[in-house]
């Protein structure tokens, strides 16, 4: 796992022992099966829904993500609230908005940390598209680039 | 990718793409089991 940018606590590391198709298709039928599925509006472009499947692919990838958490960030003893969730942006997605996740959905707890694993992303881009744009600070903007994904 | 959940972030369009972009995420926050929530909703009762 390696900082992306210099004392940022950003960190990046490649997941390599999954299926992505598989992946996909598990992603995509928690979607359909999940009664509070967020669809696209105009306050939510892409669709949100939080995961509500255990074993496969979905399983298989957040234990690899809590092992570097564990080994990483806190002790393996440690007790943590966790949500986990999927967003699928098509091409018809117009909105590009800063956020941040500390409110985790229907819990009194914060967030404070957060993982994002980019199942497929998206072709055909150009200039800054599909780059994902870190605010670190008020004035400074850093850009990890679509290559480095 | 593995960052604070309080950092702003945004993920740029992909307007003249095929492929859907697909991101599976999650957050996490420590727990301590001594420390209580307070309850913030205020009732008459």
């Amino acid at each position: 796992m390696t900082e992306v940018f210099n004392n940022s606590n950003i960190y990046k590391t490649t997941i390599t022992d999954y299926n992505q198709s598989k992946l996909i298709d598990e992603l995509r039928y928690n979607i359909d099966i999940n009664k509070d599925t967020i669809l696209p509006s105009v306050s939510n472009p892409g669709i949100e829904s939080s995961i509500v499947m255990m074993g496969g692919e979905i399983t298989n990838v957040n234990n690899q993500v809590i092992e570097y958490f564990n080994k990483f960030i806190y002790k393996k003893e440690n007790l943590y609230s966790f949500k986990n969730w999927v967003y699928l942006s098509s091409n018809e997605n117009q909105y590009a908005g800063f956020h941040s996740h500390t409110h985790m959905d229907r819990l009194k707890t914060k967030g404070e940390w957060t993982w994002t694993f980019y199942v497929q992303m998206p072709d055909n881009l150009n200039d800054d598209d599909g780059t994902i744009v870190f605010k670190i600070t008020k004035n400074i903007v850093f850009y990890q680039r679509k290559a480095s994904y | 990718m593995i960052f604070p959940a309080d950092v702003l972030h945004m993920p740029n369009t992909n307007t003249s793409s095929i492929k859907d972009r697909i991101v599976l995420a999650g957050t996490l926050g420590e727990i301590d089991l001594n420390k209580s929530f307070v309850k913030h909703e205020k009732t008459l009762f």
